[in-house]
């Protein structure tokens, strides 16, 4: 690569960080010493375009380190790597977690989303050096803020009751208080009833023995003796379909990647949970690690892959904790690596920690966002089936789609399927949060309706009463009191004109603004279009802008009936011609408020 | 001709500098008196082949060579080594390509 | 050309640009194509992100060697040594492909012998490339499915050009890295014709087609086409001059009259200074050019010619080869006219009864006409067939088939009769630069060309761009530092010949006593002032490569008659 780099150097702090990455600068060309052997050999080429995955590694290690990319880090970054100084900040600066203005070594994000939002935080008061964050998956325990204190370790610490005096507390230099235990986010805990959730709160997330003890690993072993066609049988079987949101069909899409004659084959689990109002897999992943460990095992080994990812939201601190603990534990058991139980099968994962970009959950934009570029979707075709990560036939499932694999070989494919209704079988977990007595993860069987589960979560507090739901999340819809008695099934939700999507039930009493949640949406759609496509980048920003003339009032001239023709027609075309599913997505949560009448 | 570059040295100031070499000629030139001077294409034309002809009949063939053009047509190439070979009756011709 | 000519009959490239794409090893030597050929890597990159290792052999870490895979930073001078020692070390290692050697290649034994001496050890003292890198790049190279070596300048502007790219040659004889899908030879060419020009017989030694005026068959069939045969213009046996040569029957005043067509050897030539008096000096001299350049400047007559590419008809050749259709878009401006005519026009008044027609589409298509008929190569390629197959490599002898992309192909034929003259290995002695190092001029003056910049400027001066700083000499961080040189302070640069100034930049890419300039600038900076006239016997290539220099700051020079870098 031909570089010209500016004169900014990185600091001793960031030269480090750098080095605990890739080791110690090896010669001149690389920022270390120039010697009389660099006079006459230099490398670059391919073992340098091979480091370009490393580029968010390396991003996270100086932002983490220093408190920012400063121009001196990028160009310490480039000379390490061979990318040049513009593609390493056109990388950085698409992350929001990156800090490109100055260092801030103590930066507080207060989430301004659906239950938080709802639950008294704003973006419009907060105090100087806190930060207006997008949901930050903790909706369970609203309001949330989290604290990311620069350092060798960075502490990133989930600050709980992010009210304003604890907002100002923290910022004043306070010590958050721990957060709670993460079976407090399964109220069912315990209950027999439980299928996908059944260990969180009764195990030791990071114990093995515990694991095994509760059923741990059979499913895999089933896997290896059921082999990879029987293994995918059984998944089609479940009529198991994808939890993202997309609900694609999972045997048809591991069948898909293990008849592909290119190779290698590649497993990415999207655990890059950012849907607001979902947080359901944080809890798996927390509670539960091994479980999406031997889930992406059989994944693995029925498609032939020999690594898997695990893409992780950079907002969420104790997933990442666990699940390396739990990675290096099941390494050194011989569950990952060679030869996994004597099965002949070798696997290993590594995750990629997301930097705060809603887009990477999107299942093209994670694989560029894997290989070290900015996270923007790829048009498809071809579909990652056929060419995903590297170009390579690639699975991409979500983690609660994946523990689903397990109790589906140990109870038998048939079985597994012959759970729930006829359109959407097995369990499933929802995200409830919002005006409910006991907020969390639940899990039922398909086919419970909405008030069921708000009453599994101990119905509505203080007597209020429902005056919308956010199903689905941003990308979902909102539907109304009357919509209580609906299945949560995707047949019903479809006839209905919602989705389930991520699982987000996000309940809203009579009290709250819905006027400003549905603004907030509209704006959370602005600031995360990644802006490659021009529906969604200008549409999002005139969506908003509509919407706010329609409740505001700023423009007399025009109609409200005007306006809501031009919003209406603005979804279509973001619904038409964008190409991935944020854009075709923005405008569904808006119209259905619309619909619903809590504009008026 | 305004050839003064004397004093540009400066790198920032060399950028996008105008040459005036870089102005087409559009009209036969021809020296008298040791200064070029416009000339029709006719009195040219007749300097130039008498002055070759002049040349070969008082130093022989070999006295005369042709510089030719890379960056020139394949049709113009062959016809100038044809005219030096047939016309002039040399193999003096090379082409040059730092130009 | 030369030296391919030397081993394979035909001074062509051997491969195709889709074969350079599809190569597994590219090894760039003494070229930064990155920078003087950036469409040709376009090629190179093409293969580089399908996985190809890339091999940059260069004094310089240039733009070029910041791609490769491997950069082997040899000493100005020393192709001839590293490329000895990488072919001993395919020889010792056993990674020879001996069938090619015994059926395709004559003087092996003489060869593998010549280079014994070269040794890792030996090879890597007198180059300063590691033997790890030397023992690489012969490993990678010689075990490549499909290896291309491709040169320029870098090799070919030395006083023993040829012999650098025999011995290039040899490295792809010892491996049957040619006459094969996608293993080559490519010499990149400086401009859109080298090639062509070559071939259409505008050189001293060839007629068109690449036909040596030695051959009395040849001889005759040119006389006999153009109506010489009996008549003092009869072809001559002997080699015309070269550049050089013309330069130096000029200087005992043997040359006396020069036809330029739309070159600028005043500002072009090693030595500059040296070769506007010799241009000065001559009786007659005819520019036929666009631009009333340096040269134009001294001639007798100046003829306003026209643009190739935009106002003019017939055809170009690129370095693979390809004959491509140049078509008219545009009247020249004023009275300017198109070449062909004035030529035609010149040879008429000359006496010659020539009738090609009376537009420059008809003059080009009856000159193309002509030539097919004495050119085997081109025999094939009628003006519809290159436009209904957007070009054609040539050879193309016949008008209905194709020849492979990739030239000599016989090599591999187990026919004797097919396979023909075997391509002789030649033994090549390393012999340093001409000028060598002293005390008083210490450092090495390597010279080369930047992206933003053509040649001598002529063309891409009067264009702005953003990455143009002007002329330098750029000097290593380490040799900046020990003589106190700050960037862009103004230096006096002194060879033998000449003194000029220009600033100093300090570059990276540069080891100590290696110091590098361009000729974009020779308005501003003269460096051929500076370059030393010292040429190949065999090709009339000048050494502008390897100079000796020295460098001194303006404060404290000890050269009381120094120039003016303005050339005035």
């Amino acid at each position: 690569m031909d570089l010209v780099i500016s004169s900014a150097t990185a600091s001793t702090i960031e030269r480090a960080a750098i080095d605990a990455v890739l080791g110690p600068a090896t010669d001149g060309w690389r920022g270390g010493e120039r010697t009389e052997a660099d006079h006459h050999v230099a490398r670059a080429g391919q073992a340098f375009r091979d480091l370009r995955p490393r580029l968010l590694e390396l991003l996270h290690a100086v932002n983490d380190a220093a408190g920012w990319v400063s121009p001196g880090a990028v160009n310490e970054i480039s000379l390490r790597t061979d990318i040049a100084p513009a593609e390493v900040f056109s990388v950085a600066s698409f992350y929001a977690l990156f800090h490109l203005a100055g260092p801030d070594l103590r930066q507080l994000h207060v989430c301004v989303d659906a239950a938080c939002r709802a639950a008294g935080s704003t973006d419009s008061s907060l105090p100087a050096g806190a930060h207006a964050s997008p949901c930050l998956g903790a909706c369970e325990r609203a309001p949330v803020a989290l604290l990311i204190e620069a350092g060798t370790p960075a502490v990133h610490s989930l600050v709980e009751n992010a009210i304003p005096t604890t907002i100002d507390a923290v910022l004043a230099g306070a010590t958050p208080i721990p957060e709670s235990a993460v079976a407090a986010s399964v109220p069912q805990s315990g209950s027999a009833d439980l299928v996908l959730l059944r260990r969180i709160g009764q195990v030791d997330p990071l114990s093995l023995d515990d694991y095994r003890a509760h059923s741990g690993y059979e499913a895999l072993q089933r896997a290896f003796a059921l082999g990879t066609t029987a293994t995918i049988d059984e998944v089609t079987a479940a009529k198991l379909v994808g939890r993202g949101g997309a609900a694609f069909p999972t045997g048809r899409k591991w069948a898909a990647v293990a008849g592909q004659p290119v190779f290698p084959h590649h497993l990415v689990c999207n655990a890059d949970e950012s849907e607001p109002g979902t947080f359901k897999d944080r809890v798996v992943m927390e509670g539960d690690p091994f479980s999406l460990i031997e889930a992406m095992t059989i994944a693995a080994f029925a498609t032939g892959c020999a690594h898997g990812w695990i893409y992780l939201r950079g907002e969420y601190p104790r997933a990442m904790a666990t699940l390396q603990a739990a990675l290096v534990a099941a390494r050194s058991a011989g569950l990952l690596g060679d030869d996994i139980l004597g099965s002949g099968f070798s696997f290993d994962i590594e995750i990629t920690r997301g930097a705060g970009a809603y887009i990477c959950g999107e299942e093209t934009a994670i694989f560029n966002s894997i290989e070290g570029y900015r996270g923007e979707p790829r048009n498809k075709p071809p579909f990652p089936v056929e060419k995903g990560l590297f170009n390579k036939p690639t699975v991409v499932n979500n983690v609660e789609t994946l523990i689903n694999v397990l109790p589906i070989l140990l109870e038998g494919g048939a079985a597994y399927g012959a759970r729930g209704t006829e359109g959407s079988a097995g369990q499933k977990l929802f995200c409830l949060s919002g005006a409910v007595r006991r907020p969390g993860v639940y899990e039922v069987t398909y086919g419970a309706t909405l008030r069921e589960l708000i009453e599994l979560g101990g119905g509505l507090v203080e007597s209020r009463s429902v005056q919308a739901v956010l199903l689905g999340g941003a990308a979902g819809s909102f539907v109304g009191p009357g919509s209580l008695d609906m299945p949560l099934t995707m047949e019903a939700t479809r006839a209905a004109g919602a989705s389930l999507g991520s699982g987000v039930v996000c309940v809203y009493d009579d009290k709250v603004d819905m006027v400003d949640q549905v603004r907030r949406i509209a704006a959370f759609f602005r600031n995360e279009s990644c802006g490659q496509c021009v529906p969604c980048r200008v549409g999002t920003v005139r969506q908003q802008e509509t919407l706010t003339r329609i409740v505001t009032g700023t423009r007399p001239d025009r109609s409200r009936a005007d306006e809501l023709a031009l919003l209406s027609d603005l979804g279509q075309v973001m619904k038409d011609a964008s190409i991935c599913g944020l854009g075709q997505t923005a405008h569904n949560a808006i119209d259905s408020a619309i619909k619903l009448g809590v504009l008026s | 001709m305004n050839m003064s570059y004397h004093t540009n040295m400066n790198p920032t100031r060399s950028r996008g500098r105008k040459s005036s070499s870089l102005t087409r000629i559009t009209t036969p030139l021809v020296r008298d008196n040791g200064v070029l001077r416009e000339a029709t294409w006719d009195e040219a034309m007749s300097r130039a082949a008498a002055g070759f002809s002049q040349i070969k009949a008082d130093h022989g063939k070999n006295a005369i060579g042709v510089f030719s053009c890379s960056k020139s047509t394949n049709e113009m190439n062959y016809i100038a080594q044809k005219w030096i070979r047939a016309v002039i009756g040399s193999n003096n011709i090379d082409s040059c390509n730092r130009t | 050309m030369v030296g391919l000519a030397t081993a394979f009959g035909a001074g062509g490239g051997t491969s195709s640009y889709t074969e350079v794409e599809q190569a597994n090893v590219i090894v760039m030597w003494g070229s930064n194509a990155r920078n003087a050929h950036p469409i040709f890597f376009q090629h190179v990159l093409k293969a580089v992100h399908g996985g190809a290792k890339l091999f940059a052999v260069d004094p310089r870490r240039s733009e070029t060697a910041q791609w490769a895979d491997l950069w082997c930073g040899l000493h100005v001078g020393t192709d001839i040594a590293l490329a000895n020692t990488l072919a001993r070390e395919i020889i010792h290692a056993g990674l020879v492909n001996q069938s090619f050697i015994d059926r395709a290649t004559s003087g092996f034994h003489e060869f593998a012998d010549s280079v014994e001496e070269w040794t890792l050890e030996t090879g890597s003292q007198v180059t300063g490339v590691p033997v790890e890198s030397i023992r690489e790049l012969a490993h990678t190279y010689a075990t490549a499915d499909k290896a291309q070596i491709c040169w320029t300048l870098g090799i070919t502007e030395h006083h023993n050009g040829v012999d650098n790219v025999l011995s290039l040659i040899n490295l792809a004889l010892l491996t049957g890295h040619v006459g094969r899908w996608g293993s080559g030879l490519s010499p990149l060419r400086g401009q859109n014709n080298v090639q062509g020009g070559g071939d259409m017989g505008a050189i001293p030694n060839r007629m068109t087609g690449f036909q040596d005026i030695i051959d009395a068959d040849v001889r005759a069939k040119f006389d006999t086409a153009w109506g010489l045969t009996g008549t003092d213009c009869a072809i001559q046996e002997t080699y015309g001059w070269h550049l050089t040569q013309m330069f130096e029957a000029m200087g005992r005043g043997d040359l006396r009259a020069v036809y330029v067509i739309g070159e600028n050897p005043a500002q072009s030539e090693a030595d500059s200074t040296h070769a506007v008096k010799l241009l000065k000096g001559l009786d007659h001299l005819v520019v036929q050019d666009l631009f009333l350049t340096k040269t134009a400047e001294l001639a007798d007559v100046v003829l306003p010619g026209s643009a190739s590419w935009c106002e003019s008809e017939g055809t170009v050749t690129n370095s693979e080869r390809r004959v491509q259709r140049t078509r008219k878009a545009l009247n020249p401006p004023g009275q300017a006219r198109d070449d062909m005519a004035i030529i035609i026009d010149m040879a008429n008044r000359m006496g010659a009864d020539w009738d090609y027609g009376d537009t420059p589409m008809q003059m080009a298509e009856m000159i193309w006409n002509e030539l097919r008929q004495l050119s085997p190569m081109h025999a094939g390629m009628s003006y519809a067939r290159l436009e209904e197959l957007d070009g054609i490599q040539w050879p193309c002898p016949s008008d209905d088939s194709l020849e492979p992309p990739f030239l000599h192909g016989r090599l591999w034929s187990e026919n004797p009769a097919v396979l023909g003259r075997p391509a002789p290995f030649s033994v090549v002695v390393d012999d340093p630069p001409v000028e060598s190092l002293t005390e008083e001029f210490p450092f090495r003056l390597t010279t080369g060309r930047r992206l933003d910049s053509y040649n001598t400027g002529v063309q891409s001066g009067s264009y702005s761009s953003p990455l143009r700083f002007g002329e330098t000499v750029d000097v290593s961080p380490e040799d900046a530092v020990r003589m106190g040189i700050a960037d862009g302070e103004v230096v006096l640069i002194s060879s033998r010949r000449g003194s000029i100034e220009a600033p100093a930049r300090v570059d990276d890419s540069l080891r100590p006593g290696l110091v590098f300039m361009t000729f974009h600038y020779p308005e501003q900076v003269d460096v051929n002032q500076l370059t030393i006239e010292a040429t190949d016997p065999k090709s009339g290539t000048a050494e502008f490569k390897a100079a000796a220099v020295r460098i001194d700051r303006i404060a404290h020079t000890a050269y009381p008659d120094r120039q003016l870098a303005a050339g005035n």
